[in-house]
């Protein structure tokens, strides 16, 4: 599973995503303050552990929150 | 030959064996000090933020007068103090920094050569313990803003042939390809491109690539002479947020001598900001 909203951005290090308990290539974003975030860019889920619905749930996950945060800075006009 | 100014560098065996004292203060300058700073730097540094400290917390300016005396006090610094910076980021923000101390008159000043990079691969050792300073005043100069470019300043200069102006960024930032890379999101422009007829002159060409200290005079001259970039011009640096540009302000003036340097640090963020600012790409 990939987040597209960090494309582009150079893998660091691959390491235990401890959110999701998998294995995620991850990326540095530093914020406002200049501080250094670690983030997740893409995710493996081994097959023996999980099946395609499983990931589903945490692809719509991810989903759910960037609409959020769309909804938050530019509310979609036609609701 | 020997740079022009060789009293501003000190090399990181000579920080480990000059230790700071009541006359000598060690500070690092970081761009993140979580990542940095606080897990762990030399014996005896205080910290300066680059985003909290040298930056007015408010406008986008770098601190005023008042509060850099208040920033001084804070670190034990005094007027004649021999003040060491090293950073970050292959020193960027340590340089950015020095650029403010002279803007309000420090003298006695120096650059931790590779800074962090180069002391870390040395394996030499850190500390969490952060100094304790007793309370001291400092009286600075007011502000030299002949070190300075502001924007009416490079708006002024297109065109002007006593005048260069130094893109420091990378190619990729230089040809508008892209305006910052993903790692900062907070510091795009709204244009991508550069200032027209600026000279694409990367930071790191300064730096040795293995451990971020500078580049020989011989090299240096190499580096920018054949682009125009001589002694005898008017030189604004720039990059993105103007702390790239610090480090090569600080080539320029310090290690080649050239007479008139100026650092631009509204830089890109600024120029590219703008609405009606020529852009080339």
């Amino acid at each position: 599973m990939e987040d597209k909203t960090k494309r582009g951005l150079t893998v660091k290090e691959t390491s235990i995503d401890e959110k999701l308990n998998v294995t995620a290539d991850k990326g540095m974003i530093h914020d406002m303050d200049g501080i250094g975030h670690w983030v997740p860019i893409r995710w493996y889920f081994p097959k023996d552990s999980f099946n395609l619905e499983a990931v589903t749930i945490h692809a719509e996950a991810m989903e759910k929150k960037y609409t959020e945060l769309r909804e938050l800075t530019c509310p979609d006009d036609n609701d | 030959m020997s740079y022009a100014h060789p009293e501003v560098l000190v090399d990181t065996e000579w920080v480990s064996q000059n230790p700071p004292n009541e006359s000598r203060k060690l500070v690092e300058v970081d761009y993140d000090p979580v990542n940095g700073y606080q897990k762990g730097h030399i014996n005896g540094a205080s910290l300066i933020w680059w985003k909290r400290d040298i930056n007015d917390p408010v406008t986008r300016d770098i601190i005023s007068k008042k509060q850099f005396e208040k920033l001084m006090a804070k670190n034990g610094i005094t007027k004649d103090d021999e003040v060491i910076l090293y950073g970050d980021f292959n020193n960027w923000f340590a340089a950015f920094v020095f650029w403010v101390f002279k803007i309000y008159g420090h003298e006695n000043l120096k650059i931790m050569n590779g800074g962090r990079k180069k002391w870390e691969l040395e394996n030499r050792t850190y500390t969490t313990d952060e100094p304790q300073f007793a309370s001291v005043t400092y009286q600075a100069q007011p502000p030299d803003e002949g070190l300075r470019a502001y924007l009416f300043d490079v708006s002024r200069a297109l065109g002007k042939e006593d005048t260069v102006m130094v893109d420091v960024r990378s190619p990729a930032e230089f040809s508008g390809e892209i305006t910052a890379p993903p790692e900062y999101p907070m510091e795009h422009a709204q244009r991508g491109g550069h200032i027209p007829h600026a000279n694409n002159i990367p930071w790191a060409t300064a730096v040795n690539d293995a451990d971020g200290t500078f580049k020989t005079v011989e090299e240096l001259k190499q580096n920018y002479e054949p682009k125009g970039v001589t002694p005898d011009k008017d030189v604004i640096c720039y990059c993105r947020i103007g702390e790239r540009s610090s480090h090569s302000w600080f080539v320029l003036k310090y290690l080649l001598g050239y007479p008139k340097v100026r650092n631009y640090d509204g830089s890109w963020t600024e120029w590219g900001n703008m609405i009606g600012n020529p852009v080339e790409k």
